[in-house]
């Protein structure tokens, strides 16, 4: 009996470990709750920019929803590769045919909601608009990821001059840690770096 | 005027011979005023020779007589005046009058083609009464032979200039404007044309063809176009679709599947075209399969990237875009 009992113990330890580990080993964005993200119409509200010195009200009080969240970072990262972001941006954000996103000198604001603008409506030459084909909760994971970069503008501090000067993100540079993919990417873009002079 | 028209994406460039009746009267017009500069280099050459050659009668004892001006001098000097005002003022009314004569066609057009240049390629919408047949392509113009096409010439990024020399003159693309002009083959062809307003590095490398077909031959084509992409059937072209759907179709449209980008030219019916990359190389795959694996090194600048895709995929995505007539 006891044998029967240990055997039907470890059945359901098993099965409740298998359940406890599904989000932690599920798909790259499966991993979060529902959560709740900015409206469409408080998104399009949402300036490009401002007088020098004036405070970019709704840019800086709408927040990313997964500030400081490592894994919606780490998801924003595989969707930066899935996407073909990087083909473009280059490597960790470092910028080939598109501008870097790892430094200051946004063209369309650095604010996390404005760079959810540029990812979600596209921007001229050259950046395709992916509201389309991503979902919201999508982009604000790749707008993490690129806030995790280091570039973007802290949310409660942007102000056009921040956006000159900079002001490192909050998020700090998590997303550091080199893995496989990001090795060969970065190798594709110094192969292509020396091939253009 | 007896050359026969271009046959090939690899003739060159030509000017000095042109095919339709907006460039013919303007070549003709040109090759005049070259003969009329010619003749008058040629007149003024042989005068002068001839004073310089024509020398003074000495007098008995070897000297050269004193300069003396007989009264006939003024004469010459009205004689010139006048057959150059002559000629010039005549020089004028031709060239007016050829300005006139290509302003517009004999005809109403055919049809209507947006043209629009990008950096470093050329956007083609063929526009029609009815808007379920308007369909977008790039870089190759199809014209049915002897019917006047209304051309609208419109910039995404900077100034270019829109130039097929054999059939039209040079319009500016100015950022903002629509610019109106016409072309006309008179004869079936393949001509070339090219950006000839610098744009930027890869301006060189941006050429496009119009190619005039008799008018069944250039419906055809135009049903063809029309029409949206196939589906693929072979099962390499299959995997090649969902490839270009995932690494192409964010700036890459493909009518008729998922890939609806907008960035770079519509390629629903790409094998259909004789060249890839605006003109620069031909459209097999080898070409291909070269161009998508590293674009900036054929053509720095260009907004195309390179993507890691293995060779299988490579060969597959090729094959999908070869399948694409």
């Amino acid at each position: 009996m006891i044998r029967v009992r240990i055997i039907a113990l470890a059945v359901v330890a098993t099965s409740l470990a298998a359940a406890g580990c599904k989000p932690a080993t599920g798909g790259a964005t499966t991993a979060h709750p529902p959560i709740a993200l900015p409206s469409d119409p408080t998104m399009a509200r949402i300036p490009l920019g401002a007088p020098p010195g004036a405070p970019l009200a709704l840019a800086t009080t709408t927040a990313n929803p997964y500030e400081g969240d490592a894994v919606a970072v780490s998801d924003g990262k595989a969707l930066f590769g899935a996407m073909n972001c990087v083909y473009c941006h280059g490597g960790a954000g470092a910028g080939l045919i598109g501008p870097p996103l790892d430094a200051h000198g946004w063209r369309y604001g650095g604010a996390p909601a404005q760079i959810y603008n540029s990812i979600h409506d596209g921007r001229p030459q050259g950046m395709p608009a992916w509201g389309k084909s991503l979902p919201p909760d999508q982009i604000w994971k790749l707008v993490a990821y690129i806030e995790s970069l280091g570039g973007a503008t802290a949310p409660a501090t942007a102000k056009m001059s921040d956006m000159a000067q900079g002001q490192p993100s909050t998020t700090g540079p998590q997303a550091a840690d080199q893995d496989q993919t990001d090795t060969a990417h970065q190798a594709l873009i110094a192969g292509n770096k020396s091939d253009g002079g | 005027m007896a050359a026969p028209p271009p046959s090939s994406p690899a003739w060159p460039l030509g000017y000095l011979t042109t095919f339709g009746p907006r460039a013919d009267p303007a070549t003709t017009l040109t090759w005049g005023l070259m003969d009329i500069s010619i003749a008058v280099v040629v007149i003024v050459t042989a005068l002068v020779a001839v004073g310089m050659l024509v020398k003074r009668a000495r007098t008995p004892n070897g000297d050269l007589p004193p300069v003396s001006r007989g009264g006939a001098g003024l004469t010459w000097i009205y004689i010139g005046v006048a057959l150059t005002v002559i000629v010039l003022i005549g020089s004028m009314i031709w060239t007016v009058q050829v300005l006139a004569e290509i302003n517009s066609p004999a005809t109403k057009p055919a049809f209507t083609i947006e043209i629009t240049g990008h950096q470093w390629w050329w956007e083609a919408r063929y526009l029609s009464p009815q808007p379920d047949q308007d369909f977008t392509t790039a870089n190759e113009l199809h014209i049915p032979v002897g019917q006047p096409v209304l051309i609208k010439v419109m910039s995404a990024d900077v100034i270019h200039s829109f130039w097929i020399p054999a059939l039209t003159g040079k319009t500016d693309t100015i950022p903002g404007r629509v610019n109106l002009g016409w072309m006309q083959a008179n004869r079936a062809g393949i001509y070339r044309g090219q950006c000839t307003e610098y744009c930027g590095e890869e301006h060189a490398k941006m050429a496009l063809f119009a190619i005039a077909q008799p008018p069944a031959a250039f419906e055809a084509w135009r049903e063809g176009q029309v029409a949206p992409a196939p589906a693929a059937t072979d099962p390499e072209a299959v995997m090649g679709a969902a490839l270009f759907n995932d690494h192409c179709g964010a700036c890459h449209t493909v009518r008729g599947s998922n890939a609806g980008g907008l960035v770079g030219p519509d390629l629903t019916h790409i094998a259909s075209r004789q060249t890839i990359a605006s003109g620069i190389l031909p459209n097999t795959p080898a070409a291909l399969g070269g161009w998508i694996s590293d674009p900036q090194t054929i053509k720095p600048g260009a907004k195309m990237p390179a993507t890691n895709l293995s060779g299988p995929q490579l060969n597959a995505v090729v094959a999908y875009l070869g399948s694409l007539k």
